[in-house]
């Protein structure tokens, strides 16, 4: 048993001579492996394609290319991530950053790029809480709840604009188009956003109190914690990410199009579930979703850049999740 | 035999090819608690062989070995003469060994008969389809023979706790047993009940099957046994034929070497009434009435399901009051969940340790911190000072002595005991003074228990008001200051200091004696 315990603090000197004599390589992988094991695979697969297809993977357009490839998909995830932690899922997002691409774009068009953009982010927040709501009061599974909302919001989108935004302001490009130097925009707002929600769930008595939640609901009853709250704000934050994904998706293809943020559910879960073998072992955690989003990009983007078919991706995808989840129930914990 | 000889008082085995099971130097520790030492035990055909024991004392350990839900670390399992290894409950049932565990695990939806037929191969129609009518005529001989009084095509859920008992004990009849276990069939039986279940056991003996049988109650086993074995601390005892040993001798071999010690007289001061409730009524309990003392610990006795733990969820907010009042200080209040009672310093300490208690992803650290996380937040940004968390949770471990590797070791690496002191440090934490304990000292090896009352002592003589609930009599006379005696959802009596006894809680709780 205890050479599985992996966290146990202070091997006994018998533990450490037999773990000498059956090779320290085999246990430090053991050891390390898990928790890296996303890392290790990102630089991997960096110097795999940087072989196949050197100078150009590996050129500062190129980098930058995936840093803004990855940054919608980064905020989504980092927000969906959020109600993960407290067992909740959130199955809205994609239609969520469908509807509120088309919604802001259309108000852009119209009223202003801060316009939309706030009233967007405010319809995102508002979208949350609903879920919320029915998830603590009226005790539907989030599964239900928000899959509801996602037909609730197709037909929204439909109504607000059943075709392509165009002649969208320069001020609303901008978030999705332009760059600081060599990175873009929108790069730089996954990572302080990511940043952000990281430090919430870690630092702070309500990150803390999701973990709890989501360690167990009945003992975090029982202690006093606001389940109902702190399920409506979870939701809540998730479905702002989801609008503001939206956004950014709408402002980098400067058109608003139905539909185009539908995958973003498959991808975010698949990306928050890889995120699991990392950092924080077994448990959703914001980093680990985040590098998750930058290996999903690189891969892609590196497939593409050595001629894969697309539907490729599709597949690898797949079969990424169902590992990545495997891999995370059968290396977390031991019970 | 890893036990000195002289321990060991009497031996009454069976020659070994005689045996439908034998378990040779059966070991198990459970993190630092060793639930069995070295252990040995038969049972023969058409023998109905008693365990008795405290609680913790290994029983239980034994027969969920013997079920394959617990590996042994060592020591061998025969069955018919032949060693076996068990990996679960199929094993045990394909073996011929059925099980009748202490905790019901009913299907809601299921009707008796389904409920009866589960884990069976089926009658098949046509290859494929189950043969409904097939397996409710099966179900229906069994009842019938053995005279279990319910309709075999009600849903589970509508059944009394006995029936389900009853319609569970069915099940592992509908197997061809060659032994069945039962752990404390009889606890939540009615006299009348138990009667027809010691019909059915002794039916079975007739008919050669072994019966292992697990009791607290040593009349039942004088009544029904052919041969007993006592544990205690892990350890067998002793094995007797019935006929040659005493009621009083078993007792004294169950308790050990520890003496029926009088309590402690206490130099604690009582003080004013800081919890009251009136007639409180909810879906489960009625009309009770009880106080409770700052500085006083109260028992609340019982069987299981007699209402005790409803009390104390009515009384932490989580069960609705339909009737009655509940005075916290003296002023009447309602609760609408554990936030308003934890606001008002009650504090509750779940019986389901694992799925109430603790949140076992967690360290220590964080289990005890959980609940008064503001505390721990640095004024500037809100953010958690972990350094300070630390200092409290080792504050915590040296004032309520618990062991552990460190602040942040993992909770799944401390022993049962140790946790529920943590789930204590929490509601310490969180400010409760009105200590609502339920079973505290369940699972907790005897050590243990004996530090967790120091402790219950310190934090009343401290001025805290404690009510405890335990199912283990003795406990309850020796730590108590009175107790409040619960049968069926309403108190029956109240025993003060001097007439608390083992005996007289025993006899209250199963109605033998009336007030």
């Amino acid at each position: 048993m205890s050479t599985t315990d992996v966290e146990a603090p202070g091997a006994p000197p018998a533990v450490a001579s037999r773990e000498a004599t059956r090779g320290r390589l085999s246990q430090v992988v053991k050891r390390v492996g898990p928790k890296y094991a996303t890392t290790v695979f990102l630089v991997v697969m960096f110097a795999f394609f940087a072989a196949e297809n050197g100078k150009r993977f590996y050129s500062t357009d190129n980098i930058s290319n995936i840093l803004g490839q990855s940054s919608i998909l980064g905020i989504v995830a980092c927000g969906l991530t959020i109600p993960l932690i407290i067992n909740s899922f959130d199955l809205s997002v994609g239609w969520a950053a469908s509807f509120a691409g088309v919604l802001a774009a259309t108000l852009a068009v119209n009223h202003g790029t801060v316009y939309a953009i706030a009233v967007t982010l405010a319809a995102g927040i508002a979208i949350g809480i609903v879920n919320g709501l029915v998830v603590s009061r009226l005790k539907v599974s989030s599964l239900i709840a928000t899959l509801g909302m996602g037909a609730v919001l197709v037909g929204l989108a439909q109504k607000v604009n059943n075709s392509v935004v165009a002649g969208l302001p320069d001020d609303y490009t901008w978030l999705g188009q332009h760059k600081v130097g060599t990175i873009p925009v929108a790069a730089i707002l996954m990572l302080i956003l990511g940043g952000l929600l990281w430090v919430m769930a870690t630092q702070t008595p309500l990150g803390r109190s999701m973990y709890a939640i989501g360690g167990s609901r009945e003992a975090s009853r029982l202690a006093g914690i606001r389940i109902g709250r702190i399920t409506i704000v979870a939701l809540a934050i998730s479905g702002m990410m989801a609008a503001l994904g939206g956004i950014i998706l709408s402002s980098t293809v400067a058109s608003g199009q139905p539909g185009a943020g539908d995958s973003l559910l498959l991808d975010g879960f698949t990306a928050a579930a890889i995120g699991t073998v990392t950092f924080r072992r077994g448990e959703y955690n914001v980093m680990g979703t985040v590098l998750a989003v930058l290996l999903l990009t690189t891969m892609l983007n590196g497939m593409t850049m050595i001629g894969w078919e697309p539907y490729w991706q599709n597949i690898v995808k797949g079969v990424i999740l169902v590992a990545a989840v495997g891999a995370s129930v059968g290396g977390g914990q031991d019970r | 035999m890893h036990l000195p000889a002289d321990t060991i008082t009497t031996v009454a085995s069976a020659p070994a090819e005689a045996t439908v099971v034998q378990m040779e130097g059966i070991a198990k520790r459970f993190d630092s608690v060793k639930a069995l030492r070295g252990v040995d035990f038969d049972v023969a055909p058409g023998e109905v062989h008693a365990l008795v024991g405290e609680n913790g004392a290994g029983k239980s350990t034994l027969i969920k070995i013997l079920a394959g839900i617990h590996r042994a670390d060592a020591g061998r399992v025969l069955v018919g003469g032949e060693e076996v290894h068990l990996h679960g409950p199929a094993d045990a049932r394909r073996a011929g060994i059925n099980f009748v565990f202490q905790e019901l695990a009913p299907l809601p939806h299921f009707t008796v008969a389904e409920y009866m037929s589960l884990g069976q191969a089926h009658a098949r129609r046509f290859g494929v389809l189950v043969d409904w009518r097939a397996m409710r005529r099966r179900a229906k001989a069994i009842a019938d023979r053995f005279g279990l009084d319910f309709h075999l095509n009600s849903q589970m859920r509508d059944l009394s706790v006995a029936q389900q008992r009853m319609a569970e004990i069915g099940q592992a009849l509908m197997h061809d047993a060659r032994l069945v276990v039962m752990d404390e069939p009889t606890a939540t039986l009615s006299d009348r009940e138990t009667e027809s279940l010691f019909r059915v056991i002794r039916e079975l003996r007739s008919e050669g099957v072994a019966v292992v049988y697990v009791s607290h109650r040593l009349e039942e086993i004088f009544a029904l046994a052919d041969r007993v074995t006592v544990f205690r601390d892990g350890a067998r005892i002793a094995t007797h034929a019935i006929g040659d040993c005493t009621r009083e001798q078993l007792v004294l071999e169950i308790i050990g070497a520890k003496q029926l010690v009088p309590r402690a007289q206490t130099d604690r001061e009582v003080g004013e009434v800081v919890l009251e409730t009136r007639g409180l009524t909810t879906a489960t309990v009625r009309d009770v009435s009880l106080q409770l003392r700052r500085g006083e610990i109260v028992g609340l006795a019982g069987l299981v399901g007699s209402g005790r733990t409803e009390v104390a969820r009515a009384l932490f907010g989580l069960d609705r009051v339909k009737a009655g009042e509940l005075l916290v200080a003296g002023r009447p209040v309602r609760l609408r969940g554990p936030r308003d009672a934890i606001g008002r310093g009650i504090g509750l300490l779940p019986e389901e340790r694992k799925t109430e208690g603790l949140v076992t992803p967690m360290c220590v650290r964080e289990n005890i911190t959980i609940g008064a996380l503001r505390k721990y937040a640095r004024p500037s940004w809100g953010l958690l000072s972990k350094r300070r968390e630390r200092a409290a949770a080792r504050a915590y471990g040296a004032s309520l002595q618990v062991k552990f590797a460190g602040p942040d070791a993992p909770i799944t690496s401390l022993s049962g005991g140790n946790q529920q002191k943590v789930v204590l440090a929490r509601i310490i934490d969180m400010g409760a003074r009105i200590l609502l304990l339920d079973e505290p000292t369940k699972g907790v090896d005897i050590g243990a228990k004996r530090e967790m009352f120091a402790l219950i002592r310190e934090l009343a003589a401290d001025g805290a008001a404690v009510l405890y609930i335990s199912s283990e009599h003795e406990e309850l006379a020796e730590l108590c200051d009175r107790a409040v005696v619960m049968r069926e959802g309403a108190v029956v009596a109240e025993l003060d200091c001097e007439r608390l006894d083992k005996s007289s809680i025993l006899e209250l709780s199963y109605g033998r004696r009336e007030q």
